[in-house]
């Protein structure tokens, strides 16, 4: 992240992980700009001071449900170039096909648990603030291990395989050629590959794909 | 009106003791086939000698004394008339005994003359206190009494003063000629027939003033006996009359026939009477067991106007404060406890049966009532009581979730990176070792919790609808669970309840039933949410108490939902349940 440091926003209730959160972020060398307790809380501040990337509690007050989605969904509205990085304490898929559902770009979706791991919270906010999507691998991974989907997976060679989760995670083609140190051009065949192989409708192109990879994998 | 009403039903109550033996009696058909042969045989013989000279008048003898007999073994099935059954059988023994002056041998004719009074006075006696009339009796009975206490003197008087011829028996007949006189056998016998055209004056008298008490169906019930009265009393007048006039023989034969012809009215009468009496008695029984709707005062009351034929009738139910506001024939549960009290008219205690049979069905209908009502109050109380329970049980298991959400979770995670910053500044080997175990045991512990928290309540299921909650819980195992939920939102209970049924279902597959292979299939219609989930198990799942599958059961249930297991040994377990949803 070098000079331009990423300014960060969290909106979270528990004072715990909140302090945790803003200790690890200190720890990336990214700027803690605001921490408000609700959604509501962070726009308003969000009107005075600009931030890159927000970090966003799934169930928070007033309503303990899907406050932080609608927080987000604000956001997306009103800053469509900040990223957001949606925690939630459940597993639960159907909030980032939500979050995805009006657009992919600046958008993720992590566990809570996951920012424990420096690493992974750095990868997912440098994503997010350059317009990628992410959707945490813990979730790909056992949707890919659930053995509906075994037989199919069964007629993608190893690097499609690697591929395919890869979309799955929310990776831009350029994110996966640099994971996989191979050309953009070669992830794009292997992408037109596995969409005909498995039968995905719409295209390996589409900023929306994945989406289409989710639901696919979901069985939806 | 009561007052008087409710003492006579006081008396008819005091006479149950006699009610109960009663039922202990011999059938009605056996009493017949005993009785009636050896009866027949001896009314025949006592008959035999007038067939040849007056067939006519013996065929009406028999068929009068055969009638009085069946009608009297008739009212011994009948409740409180056994009194009028025995003086009826008695008037036929006394009447047939009354003509035994046929055979002209022995003590015979002597027998017969005061038989003949005495079986005349007994069927009027029978008429007169038909069905009861406990109040007249009494002060009846001693007129009755001193009327035949005259008459038989009479005719013993009349008897002592005169030889049999000039009664026309034979010289040889049996006969206690004490001092044979013509003048006083005339006196003596003019004297019985004035007593007796008198006493038939009177009685037709009795029955006028009877008949203008009575009112509704006692009045109806009454009708054919009184009309038998009347016209034998008619018919037993113009006999006396005839014999104070000293009719010649032949003209005694045909007054004697055409009576004999008329009394057999009586015994037709009684049957008749008692055949509608039962017939208004299952009345009773039958529209009270008809009404329409729960028993009410108000509709017992119509029906017992209707078949009391008693516009004034009245049933006023309790409860009340202080004792019933009006007086009444009491009606009690089978315990004792006042349901109402019915006021009826007092001229309804003639018959007492079916009184009886009013209070009785009454007692039935409004206990039956009672019971419904307190049934119904109870099922809701236990349906609502449930309810509560599982609606308690919802929310304690929100909270508990949302505890362990809110405050243990952040925290743990909170420690989590508290560890992983500690592990990534030591500069320690031995130390990042340790915190690096710490860390993962911690993520484990977490993980446990997480999954803990979802299966106390799934906080999820209210932000995303039943069938994303449910493919998320799919995805949480390893191998192929198929879903096929409808899409849309239902009711949060409904929700929650096919949640519950679903994770249960799946969690037993898995754990006990070592299923490969489970189906989750929904539909919803008509305000319905009926889901199901099979699998491939082994089978055997039991709803027993205490398990929980019995545990979710309960739950659909107490929505007013319905629920099943199908899991026979060997063929896998499918779990259905239908949830209303509207």
């Amino acid at each position: 992240m070098g000079a331009n440091t990423v300014r960060i926003g969290i909106a979270e209730d528990s004072a715990l992980f909140r302090d945790g959160l803003t200790m690890q972020l200190g720890r990336l060398d990214v700027q803690v700009m605001i921490t408000a307790g609700t959604g509501d809380e962070l726009l308003a501040q969000m009107a005075r001071q600009p931030i890159d990337a927000a970090i966003i509690d799934v169930r928070m007050p007033p309503n303990f449900t899907d406050d932080g989605l609608r927080t987000a969904e604000k956001l997306a509205a009103s800053h469509p170039d900040t990223g957001i990085l949606m925690l939630s304490q459940y597993a639960e898929l159907s909030y980032a096909t939500r979050l995805f559902t009006s657009g992919t770009a600046h958008r993720g979706y992590l566990l809570k648990d996951r920012v424990a791991n420096a690493e992974a919270l750095r990868d997912a906010l440098q994503r997010v603030c350059q317009g990628e999507s992410v959707v945490d691998d813990q979730l790909i991974g056992r949707l890919l291990n659930h053995q509906r989907h075994l037989n199919k997976l069964d007629d993608l060679t190893p690097t499609e395989q690697a591929v395919l989760r890869h979309m799955a995670e929310g990776r831009s083609n350029a994110g996966i050629a640099t994971t996989m140190w191979t050309s953009t051009k070669a992830v794009e065949a292997h992408m037109t590959r596995i969409f005909a192989k498995l039968e995905i409708p719409g295209s390996p192109d589409d900023n929306r794909r994945v989406l289409a990879v989710l639901a696919w994998l979901r069985g939806t | 009106m009561g007052t008087a009403f409710t003492a006579v039903m006081a008396g008819s109550a005091a006479r149950r003791p006699t009610v109960s033996v009663v039922r202990a009696r011999p059938r009605l058909q056996v009493l017949y086939g005993v009785i009636c042969p050896p009866a027949a045989a001896l009314i025949i013989l006592a008959f035999w000698p007038m067939w040849r000279d007056r067939p006519l008048l013996a065929l009406a003898s028999v068929i009068l004394s055969m009638a009085l007999l069946s009608a009297g073994i008739l009212l011994l099935d009948e409740p409180s008339q056994q009194g009028s059954a025995g003086t009826l059988i008695g008037a036929s023994a006394l009447l047939t005994a009354g003509w035994l002056n046929n055979w002209q041998v022995g003590p015979l004719p002597l027998i017969s003359v005061p038989s003949s009074v005495a079986g005349i006075m007994l069927a009027a006696w029978a008429m007169y206190t038909y069905p009861h009339s406990p109040n007249e009796k009494r002060a009846g009975r001693r007129f009755f009494g001193t009327v035949l206490g005259i008459l038989l003197a009479a005719d013993l008087a009349a008897i002592a003063a005169s030889r049999p011829q000039a009664w026309g028996f034979s010289a040889g007949a049996w006969w206690p000629s004490l001092m044979p006189n013509q003048t006083a056998f005339q006196v003596f016998s003019l004297t019985f027939d004035l007593v007796g055209v008198g006493f038939s004056v009177a009685y037709m008298l009795l029955w006028l003033v009877r008949w203008r008490r009575s009112r509704g169906i006692s009045r109806r019930l009454a009708k054919p006996v009184a009309m038998a009265a009347s016209v034998t009393c008619a018919a037993t007048a113009v006999e006396l009359v005839a014999t104070a006039l000293s009719a010649g023989p032949h003209a005694m034969t045909v007054i004697f026939t055409v009576e004999a012809y008329l009394q057999i009215g009586v015994p037709a009468a009684f049957v008749v009477s008692v055949l509608q009496r039962r017939f208004a008695r299952t009345r009773v029984a039958d529209l009270i067991l008809h009404l329409r709707g729960p028993a009410r005062a108000s509709s017992i009351t119509s029906a017992l106007r209707d078949i009391l034929e008693d516009p004034d009738l009245e049933v006023v139910e309790a409860p009340w404060s202080g004792g019933p506001p009006v007086a009444g024939l009491p009606v009690t549960t089978t315990a004792g406890d006042q349901l109402a009290v019915i006021v009826a008219d007092p001229s309804l205690s003639m018959d007492d049966d079916l009184v009886r049979a009013a209070v009785a069905a009454t007692a039935f209908a409004l206990e039956n009532a009672q019971l419904e009502a307190a049934l119904t109050d109870q099922l809701r109380e236990v349906h609502q009581s449930r309810l509560r329970i599982i609606q308690a049980e919802t929310t304690e298991r929100r909270r508990l979730e949302r505890d362990l959400h809110d405050g243990t979770q952040q925290r743990l995670v909170a420690i989590s990176i508290m560890l992983g910053a500690a592990e990534s500044d030591t500069t320690e080997e031995p130390v990042r070792a340790i915190l690096s175990r710490a860390g993962t045991e911690l993520a484990q512990v977490i993980e446990g919790l997480r999954d803990l928290a979802h299966g106390i309540h799934p906080g999820v299921l209210h932000q995303v609808g039943l069938e994303q909650a449910i493919r998320s819980m799919a995805e949480q195992y390893p191998f192929p669970i198929d879903v096929r939920l409808p899409a849309g939102r239902f009711s949060e209970g409904a929700e929650l309840t096919a949640y519950y049924v679903i994770a249960e279902a799946v969690s037993n597959a898995v754990k006990h039933a070592r299923a490969r292979r489970i189906t989750i299939t929904g539909k919803a219609a008509g305000g319905w949410l009926s889901i199901a989930v099979t699998d491939d198990g082994q089978g055997g799942a039991r709803a027993d108490a205490g398990t929980g599958i019995s545990g979710i059961i309960d739950r659909v249930r107490a929505i007013d939902g319905e629920a099943s297991v199908d899991s026979a040994p060997g063929h896998g377990t499918r779990i259905w349940a239908r949830i209303p949803c509207a």
